[in-house]
């Protein structure tokens, strides 16, 4: 019915028509009876005016019961249905027994348009429809982590009222999950007429995992309707994809260099937009950008840090209407450049004949930095014994023949006490000494047994690679290639000692690179030379960065066991677990997390020969910190770059994707103002009733006095 | 008696009802007529009027009034008047004082006023046929008879006046007077069909149509379910709605019953039963006068 009325109470009124009629009714029982004489000349008027009398009193009676009407009606108020239901066919008027509101809390709903997000705009948009459905039993998910909660049915004002708690999840939007969810409430409800509301700006991100195949129940009754937000050709809209570090580490007083990639995701090129960076809370430096359609670039911004330890920052975006993608958290570690001692066994008068001096070149290589990332001090070993180990991060003892008993108490306690110690061997190690002396303290990684000697023709190559070690991370993607070079015709048997691992292995077995924790230090062995004596690693293209990783891990004090210092804090999308791994023997600690809001959380490690704590409630971007009894670890947090995209997925694809369910997808700007998909679009009736009354009203006067 | 009213006879006493005929070729008396005033039986007296034999003077009143006065006997009287009056159920109409009573007083009245002038007058009832017949009567009880006759009438029946004239004019041989007294509520062409019966035995006729106020004016108002007074039917109208119409078809009537009225020499008088009767007669007298 076109006419419906808001207040339907008021058409009991209606009765009241029967009024008219009763009158009409009594008057005429009620007639007065005149005896009278001329009767024929009444008959003879009557008929030439019984048509008219007639019509007169039928007239009148129709207007009188339609003033009734009327006024019943005004009291009601009408409404008119202007356009048909473009929805499902059906009763207009009323909803489902049973709706599912899907509300996408995603990023991308974060676009503001005029003033306010499209998630507020769906989310108003939803409301004002769902206070029409009396009788409709309501749920309400979100498409985000924070509608993981178990919905339930309820009422239009309540289910209202949930739809308000629905805040942005800035992350991606789950909506296989919402789906899932969606069936699971529907299956305990049979035999109802069942709806699910999906209200989505309907860009690409999320619906590219989506198939309804991908469910393990779906119901077929269920009607799909699916409204949304965003705009037929997408809207412009540039991000910050990624952050990182040029350099391995960040050290005090020397220049770091970040790059950021941002990303054009529009269709219409940027021009001038601004990116910023600000450290410690400070705007430091700006780069005014222009981004072609579709285009991405790194955008490097360096920057020198007068302090040491963790120093938050963002890269930021201006003038954008998605403004979650236009900061990128970050945090950077900052610490003093590594003291090396080096302790040549060999040196020569000639720099280049000494035992050091490829070492020394790779921690320094003149002209290629601006300033040096380690501080070496290069020593013999007569002058070891007045040095201060405390003043060093780590000690390189390089084809040292005798290190003196006092040395070798100083160095276990350096170990111990977390500082890094490297051997490299040569023709002045004499075996039985070294396993001798260093033996006795504990301090040797490897037994050393015989030299092992190739003929220059046939030398050995590295053969295996222990690549996930953070020395050797480096490493990591060209493997053994990396290596490849390298060739070793003589060096020390060694035989590895309980806790030891050899890192790196010669084609025939033998170890190359030993390594063993001691207290909260660690020791390394390389059974080979740092020069060219016994190999030509020295010269080859790993040695660099082999010889800088090495360091940086063995002279990094108070970094996890086995890790070498990030530089940068780890970088996560948003609702991306963190793992946080721990010493085995902190199985049972708690870890207490700190997320970007200052909310803390409190977790137990647990696990079986590792402890670790896997956190889920990334929700926001920003710095979030974990600390527990002698550690802490800090990473962040950033939106997902496929968020930012929000190319809307074409109808068709869409529909695919929904398969043979009843589908029904509709573009919110397309709707007219007052739609409501489960109430015909109104007219308010009321001052036409208004007219119409005073027009029968006038009627009325006209034909019972005039006619 | 009930149509005896004493102040409307003394208005009515003063007037007189001549004929407009000559009657018989007898220019003296009253009426001009040959057979008048001869009777040895006094019956009353008169004033003189011209053409009056000066023999039938009353010397003796004369002398006692100075005025002069006829005797006049019953044998000289030469009108008969007949009064027709309507006693159908039509003439039953009005509050208080319905056609019926308005015909009955006059009826009476025009008795008193032909007796007092020596005629003869006789009463005729009607309705659907003849109800009652009082002979023509000189004679001075003639008027209470007539009186009494009406007074045990009431309005009933159908109107039958052209029936009645019909039936009657048969048994009358002479010129006279008809004085028909009713509504008339019948075809005027039959109704003068019949009152032309009396005119072709050279009588004067007179007709008093009397109508009430209502049936003129049709003043109703509400929606009204008419009951006919003689038949049984009805009828519910609207007089708002009718009025017009109604009236004018009343007007046509009374139009149409003047104008054959006219054509046939036959006076016609509409009495209104709302204007006092002797108001109504003596402005009728007068006019003949």
């Amino acid at each position: 019915m076109p006419l419906q009325f808001l207040n339907p109470i008021f058409l009991w009124g209606a009765a009241a028509a029967a009024v008219p009629i009763l009158i009409h009714l009594i008057r005429r029982r009620k007639t007065r009876t005149i005896r009278f004489a001329m009767l024929d000349f009444i008959l003879q008027s009557q008929k030439k005016m019984a048509r008219r009398f007639q019509l007169k009193e039928w007239l009148l009676l129709a207007i009188r019961t339609g003033l009734i009407l009327g006024l019943v009606g005004l009291g009601a108020h009408p409404v008119f249905s202007l356009s048909p239901d473009p929805g499902f066919p059906g009763p207009p008027g009323r909803g489902p027994t049973h709706l599912v509101v899907i509300l996408d809390n995603s990023m991308s709903m974060s676009f503001v348009e005029g003033e306010i997000t499209r998630l507020q705009t769906a989310r108003e948009w939803a409301k004002e429809r769902l206070g029409s459905l009396r009788r409709t039993q309501i749920a309400v998910l979100s498409t985000g982590p924070s509608g993981q909660g178990l919905p339930q049915f309820q009422d239009a004002p309540s289910a209202i009222a949930t739809l308000d708690a629905v805040s942005p999840s800035h992350g991606e939007a789950d909506i296989l999950g919402a789906f899932r969810r969606a069936y699971g409430l529907f299956r305990s409800i049979s035999g109802a007429d069942k709806e699910i509301l999906l209200l989505t700006d309907g860009a690409n991100t999320g619906w590219d995992t989506f198939s309804i195949g991908n469910l393990k129940t779906v119901d077929p009754d269920v009607k799909i309707r699916l409204v949304r937000f965003g705009k037929k050709e997408g809207d412009p809209n540039a991000a910050i994809l990624s952050l990182r570090l040029k350099e391995e580490r960040v050290a005090r007083g020397v220049a770091a260099t970040l790059l950021v990639r941002v990303k054009n995701f529009g269709l219409q090129a940027l021009r001038d937009f601004v990116l910023e960076l600000h450290v410690g809370g400070r705007k430091v430096d700006e780069r005014a950008l222009r981004l072609g359609p579709g285009a991405e670039e790194d955008v490097t911004f360096e920057s020198v840090f007068g302090e040491t330890g963790e120093i938050p920052g963002t890269v930021r975006l201006r003038s954008d209407s998605l403004a979650e993608d236009n900061t990128h958290h970050f945090a950077l570690f900052v610490r003093e450049p590594p003291r090396v001692l080096a302790v040549d066994g060999d040196p020569k008068t000639s720099l280049l004949g000494s035992e050091t001096f490829y070492l020394l070149n790779a921690l320094d290589p003149a002209g290629v930095t601006e300033a040096p990332r380690f501080r070496v001090r290069w020593v013999t070993p007569e002058g070891l014994d007045g040095e201060d180990l405390g003043d060093h991060d780590a000690v390189i003892l390089a084809n040292v023949s005798e290190v003196p008993a006092s040395v070798r108490a100083a160095l276990s306690e350096f170990v111990w006490g977390g500082g890094g110690l490297l051997f490299f061997l040569g023709d002045r190690v004499s075996p039985e000494g070294y396993n001798r002396d260093f033996g006795e303290s504990d301090l040797l990684p490897a037994r050393f047994l015989s030299v092992q000697t190739r003929g220059e023709d046939a030398p050995e190559s590295v053969g295996e690679m222990t690549a996930s070690h953070p020395a050797l991370r480096a490493f990591e993607d060209l493997g053994l290639e990396a290596f490849s070079g390298v060739r070793v015709w003589r060096y020390f048997a060694l035989e590895e000692r309980g806790g030891a691992r050899s890192l790196l292995r010669l084609e025939g077995g033998s170890p190359l690179l030993v390594e063993r924790l001691l207290g909260k230090g660690r020791v390394m062995v390389f059974a080979s030379t740092a020069d060219r004596d016994w190999n030509n690693f020295s010269i080859q293209a790993p040695y660099l960065p082999f010889i800088q990783n090495l360091l940086l891990y063995l002279g990094c004090r108070g970094c996890p066991e086995g890790e070498l210092p990030r530089a940068l804090a780890e970088d996560l999308p948003v609702g991306e677990e963190k793992e946080i791994v721990l010493a085995p023997h902190l199985v049972g600690q708690e870890v207490t997390v700190e997320d970007p809001e200052g909310r803390r959380e409190g977790f137990l490690a647990s696990g079986e020969g590792q402890a670790r704590v896997v956190y889920r409630a990334t929700h926001r971007p920003g710095i979030y910190r974990a600390r527990w009894v002698g550690g802490a670890t800090t990473f962040s947090v950033h939106p997902p770059a496929q968020e930012s995209d929000l190319t809307p997925i074409e109808p068709e694809e869409l529909k695919k994707k929904f398969g043979r369910l009843p589908l029904e997808g509709l573009w919110r700007h397309e709707l007219p103002e007052n739609y409501n998909p489960w109430q015909r679009a109104q007219r308010d009736l009321t001052s036409a009733f208004l007219w119409v009354l005073f027009g029968l009203l006038a009627v009325e006067i006209v034909v019972a006095n005039r006619f | 008696m009930k149509y005896l009213d004493p102040n409307l006879l003394n208005r009515v006493a003063r007037q007189q009802f001549e004929s407009r005929f000559v009657m018989a070729g007898n220019l003296s008396g009253l009426h001009r007529s040959p057979y008048r005033g001869f009777s040895v039986e006094f019956t009353a007296h008169r004033e003189y009027a011209p053409g009056d034999e000066l023999r039938h003077l009353d010397w003796k009143i004369y002398g006692r009034s100075d005025r002069f006065f006829v005797k006049e006997h019953e044998a000289e009287t030469n009108l008969k008047a007949f009064v027709f009056l309507d006693v159908s159920g039509s003439m039953a109409y009005g509050d208080g004082q319905t056609k019926f009573d308005y015909g009955c007083h006059l009826a009476t009245a025009l008795t008193f006023l032909f007796l007092k002038q020596g005629d003869q007058v006789g009463l005729v009832l009607f309705d659907e046929g003849l109800r009652r017949h009082l002979p023509p009567s000189g004679r001075r009880t003639q008027l209470l008879s007539v009186a009494d006759a009406l007074e045990r009438e009431a309005p009933s029946g159908k109107s039958g006046v052209v029936r009645a004239l019909q039936e009657t004019a048969a048994n009358v041989s002479h010129q006279g007077l008809a004085v028909v007294i009713s509504d008339l509520l019948e075809e005027p062409q039959a109704v003068m069909k019949a009152l032309k019966l009396y005119r072709h035995k050279r009588f004067e006729v007179v007709v008093f149509h009397l109508l009430h106020a209502d049936e003129v004016d049709f003043p109703f108002d509400g929606v009204i379910r008419f009951e006919d007074l003689e038949l049984p039917r009805r009828v519910t109208a609207d007089p708002k709605a009718i009025g017009g119409n109604y009236r004018r078809l009343v007007s046509d009537y009374v139009q149409e019953y003047q104008t054959l009225c006219r054509r046939e020499g036959i006076d016609y008088q509409l009495f209104r039963t709302d204007v006092p009767l002797e108001t109504a007669l003596v402005r009728y007298l007068a006019s003949r006068g």
